[in-house]
């Protein structure tokens, strides 16, 4: 049977409240890696984020694309993926995929991340949003930590992270 | 019975000022294929793919970027490549990964291609859709800057259905 490359390392699924989920002592083995996750938090209305900080420290520049059914738009976001927020509909979580390559490396490291967020009506932060991110870290990637710009993750949030490998 | 990986390694190649490189001999045996390149360059510049060394203007796609200010969209019809578009960071690397779909199919030849170019205070990212007009197998896929070289890595991955 062939090695696997396209391995699962670890599955956070909240049974209660969080204001971040970490995963911690990132085997080193991996060439990339890549966080699948379903989130909901429990501010009210507004643009809520996630952010993924590699080493737990914030990364240095972002560029955000954004459509939401009537436009589209960039900016320079603090943040990466948009989050469904108290405001939507009962178990509606918004859906984000974070690949990070090269994360042993010890130069800078450019994340590229996708979420889809939609609640079957337009608000701020439903539709689109792809950004690209680059940290400023000459130290390669050993933890992460998946963060909320307001609030806090709710139960039933889901975060797994995969490690691929290239040979 | 267990199932096999789904997921698999077909070719990595370290890039140490190219400015072409090919993954050739790609078996069929999978459903679609995905292309990590994480590079620097020596000017900035895109780099473009073509499949089976077709140079010939088979190549479409429609690009859809933003730069941090700005949203915007562009398109090439009847082009001689795909261009990635976003350009390559020259300080930092870029990272590209491409989605082909059902490669070794008999239908014309589906890319889906994002770009993160944040070069630190600018840059681009962008989600590209692609089209080669070809129902052919793939099995070379080439990818040539349009100016400068460069250096970092590409590697071929085969996805499985089950």
């Amino acid at each position: 049977m062939p090695t696997p490359t396209y391995v699962a390392i670890a599955k956070t699924v909240l049974t209660g409240t969080a204001t971040y989920v970490d995963f911690d002592s990132i085997p080193q083995t991996y060439t990339d890696l890549l966080i699948v996750a379903s989130t909901r938090n429990d501010a009210g209305a507004g643009q809520q984020s996630i952010v993924v900080r590699n080493n737990k420290s914030a990364f240095s520049s972002a560029r955000g694309l954004e459509g939401n059914g009537s436009a589209a738009s960039s900016n320079s976001f603090a943040n990466q993926g948009s989050v469904a927020n108290s405001t939507f509909t009962s178990n509606t979580f918004a859906s984000s995929e974070f690949y990070l390559a090269n994360y042993t490396n010890t130069s800078n490291h450019q994340t590229s991340s996708t979420t889809t967020n939609e609640n079957n009506t337009t608000t701020i932060t439903t539709g689109i949003r792809a950004t690209a991110a680059i940290d400023s870290q000459t130290v390669a990637v050993t933890s992460l930590r998946i963060a909320n710009s307001v609030g806090s993750f709710v139960s039933g949030s889901r975060f797994d992270l995969y490690g691929i490998k290239n040979s | 019975m267990a199932a096999g990986a789904t997921y698999e390694p077909i070719a990595t190649t370290t890039l140490s000022g190219a400015s072409t490189w090919t993954f050739s001999s790609i078996p069929g045996t999978y459903t679609d294929l995905i292309a990590i390149v994480v590079v620097t360059s020596t000017t900035g510049n895109s780099f473009h793919w073509r499949f089976n060394g077709d140079t010939g203007n088979s190549y479409s796609y429609t690009v859809l970027e933003g730069n941090g200010s700005a949203a915007s969209s562009a398109r090439s019809s009847s082009d001689t490549n795909i261009n990635i578009y976003s350009g390559v960071g020259t300080a930092n690397p870029s990272m590209f990964r491409t989605h082909i779909m059902s490669y070794a199919g008999s239908t014309n030849k589906t890319v889906l291609s994002e770009a993160a170019n944040d070069k630190n205070g600018s840059g681009i990212v962008n989600r590209l859709v692609g089209l080669w007009r070809n129902t052919s197998a793939i099995t070379s896929i080439t990818g040539t800057t349009f100016a400068g070289t460069l250096t970092g890595t590409a590697t071929l991955y085969g996805i499985k259905a089950a």
